[in-house]
């Protein structure tokens, strides 16, 4: 053995390690929207023109207040980061093939693959902080004070269940090729059914069944309690529930990335990405 | 530490991988000691990255058993990456958009190297690889060569006892390729135990005490470059340097008695052929027959080299 590894490979030192310090180096080599030219238009700028698209849209129509579509719009756009930098950050090993090296060493592959989710997750709560803001300037959005640190919790909830989601699509994405059109896909999917735009209570049983079992749909409802300024204690089952959804999304997208990792020794189909 | 530790077995014992009914590995037996700078050499698809997969932990074998410092490398996978790096060729495996400091540090994180001498243990193998002073800059504008080292660098990190690389120097210009060369047998020096591939000759040549030629998927051929050479020193070898021989005429130098292979070369227009044989005595007078209307600038005969050895054995002849 190495007499230079002080922490054994599976201590808890090398996970908090890898999952933390690991984590913050992976999402720099794979997030590519990471530098302000890209950042910028893509993770602040067309998020905004979402939000302002279809608040112009609501009050055209009539239809829905501005607060159903701000709350909707500035937590369903953390899952830019959410889906596409998540797809990124795991599925872009494919492409600078670092996958293999990686797999050659000892390393926790829990804190390995986690650890990208934590960037991503920031990016995603920054990403609809930022809506809520500037629709707090422009629009004359105004949640209720006191409901200010149940939304917060509300969004790094949600950003964190949209992480979990993107972590299945970035493990689809070490098998499968062009995994981005699946990505566009889910994106513009969950504008749809998880109650963004359109109240679930519109939409046919089956898709609202369906909804359940996506990130935002429950986060989104109860950012809407707490705008509505109806209390904590009606958000808190959706919160939770939001956070059931984020979890088992994460664990199945883990669990995936092991079976990958285990049928790919078996087959070798790492070897020819 | 102990007694059974000490021997180191590499035993990759009737292996057989199957895919799309491709048998890449069909049945490698090989051992190789302690401290020793091992070559395994053949040609493009003979089943090099296959086997180094495998020894590696990235690949299971379909049968048989590797074992690398004793542990197996299908149920002690976690034990054995401890213990081994990892170095491939081409310019891929390596984050672009990082510095190599930080490629080597995600790595460093990885192998649970001690944080507190993370920074230093990078800087050293990055010097010992030549790269010390820009390890701030992106790998992007990287050359091969230097990517190559920094995959080296890698591989050294947590300065593990076994390395294997599998044909490093594929692509790196001459230059790089030779500083590659050297670092690799400034690791054996270090006492490392190194496996290479390879499907230069002369890499292998210059570089390992013993060499194994794989040639699609079985072991054809193993020894010093010496004892490999020697397997055809009973051959005499007719060089030809001429312009315009066509097909049919390469097709009836290989119908010749006593032709062992037939290959050709490009060296700027003009074509070398090298024709072994066991009996060269009649060839020349048979080899100028068959090559009437054809510039022939030169014709000679020469020792085998090892290079002819390895073309032998890997035509089969
Ligand atoms: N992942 C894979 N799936 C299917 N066939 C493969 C795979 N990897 C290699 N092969 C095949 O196995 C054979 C040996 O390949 P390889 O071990 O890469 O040879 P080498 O490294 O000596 O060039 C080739 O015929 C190659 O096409
Ligand atoms: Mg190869």
């Amino acid at each position: 053995m190495s007499a230079l590894a002080a922490t054994e490979a599976g201590s808890r030192g090398h996970f908090w390690r890898v999952f933390l310090i690991g984590g913050l180096i992976s999402y720099r080599a794979l997030f590519y929207w990471i530098n302000p030219w890209q950042y910028v238009p893509t993770m602040l700028a067309a998020p905004l023109f979402q939000i302002l698209f279809f608040v112009y849209l609501g009050r055209a129509a009539g239809v829905g207040s501005t607060a159903f579509f701000v709350v909707g719009n500035s937590i369903q756009i953390c899952s830019m980061s959410g889906i596409y930098g998540m797809t990124m950050a795991i599925s872009n090993e494919r492409q600078f093939q670092t996958l293999s090296p990686i797999l050659a060493t000892p390393s926790n592959r829990l804190a390995v693959f986690l650890g990208r989710g934590l960037p991503v997750l920031i990016t995603g709560f920054q990403t609809t902080c930022f809506g809520f803001l500037v629709s707090a300037l422009i629009l004359g959005f105004r949640p209720a004070p006191a409901e200010l640190p149940m939304l917060l919790l509300t969004v790094l909830v949600t950003a964190g269940s949209c992480t979990g989601f993107g972590m299945a699509l970035g493990s689809v994405g070490l098998r499968v090729r062009d995994v981005f059109l699946i990505s566009n896909i889910a994106y513009f999917a969950v504008l749809l059914v998880c109650g963004v735009e359109v109240p679930l209570s519109q939409l046919p049983g089956a898709v609202r069944g369906l909804a359940q079992f996506l990130p935002l749909t429950h986060g989104i409802a109860a950012g809407r309690l707490l705008a509505a300024g109806r209390g904590g204690g009606a958000a808190v089952s959706d919160i939770l529930l939001e956070l059931l959804v984020g979890c088992c999304w994460a664990a199945f997208a883990y669990l995936l990335f092991r079976h990958f990792e285990r049928s790919g020794r078996r087959t070798g189909a790492f070897d020819r990405l | 530490m102990r007694g059974l530790h000490r021997t180191y077995r590499t035993t990759v014992g009737t292996l057989r991988r199957r895919r799309l009914e491709v048998e890449a590995v069909r049945g490698i037996d090989l051992e190789i000691g302690r401290g020793e700078l091992f070559g395994l050499l053949g040609p493009n698809g003979a089943g090099k990255t296959t086997t180094i997969r495998m020894l590696c932990t990235l690949l299971l074998p379909t049968s048989g058993t590797v074992r690398v410092l004793g542990l197996d490398a299908v149920t002690q996978a976690r034990e054995v990456r401890r213990r081994i790096g990892y170095v491939f060729g081409g310019d891929r495996g390596l984050y672009d958009r990082l510095s190599a400091y930080d490629n080597l540090r995600y790595f460093a994180e990885l192998y649970a190297l001690d944080p507190r001498r993370m920074r230093a243990r990078i800087g050293e193998v990055l010097e010992s690889v030549g790269r010390a002073g820009r390890e701030k800059e992106r790998v992007e504008g990287f050359s091969r060569g230097m990517r190559q080292r920094l995959h080296l660098a890698r591989g050294l990190l947590h300065d593990p006892p076994v390395l294997f690389f599998d044909e490093p120097t594929i692509g790196v210009d001459p230059v790089g390729a030779r500083e590659v060369r050297q670092l690799i047998s400034g690791l054996q020096e270090r006492g490392k135990t190194v496996l290479l591939t390879t499907h230069y000759m002369f890499e292998a040549d210059s570089l390992c005490q013993r060499i194994a030629v794989i040639s699609r998927g079985r072991i054809v051929a193993s020894g010093s470059p010496r004892d490999l050479k020697s397997a055809v020193s009973d051959r005499t070898v007719v060089e030809i340097e001429a312009y315009g021989i066509g097909e049919p005429a390469l097709a009836r130098m290989r119908q010749l008695p006593g032709v062992e292979s037939v290959t050709v070369e490009n060296k700027d227009q003009a074509q070398v052929v090298s024709v072994q044989s066991r009996d060269s005595v009649q060839l020349t007078g048979r080899l100028m027959e068959l090559l009437q209307g054809v510039r022939v600038e030169r014709i000679g005969t020469r020792e085998p080299t090892l290079e002819d050895a390895y073309v032998a054995l890997v035509t089969g002849g």
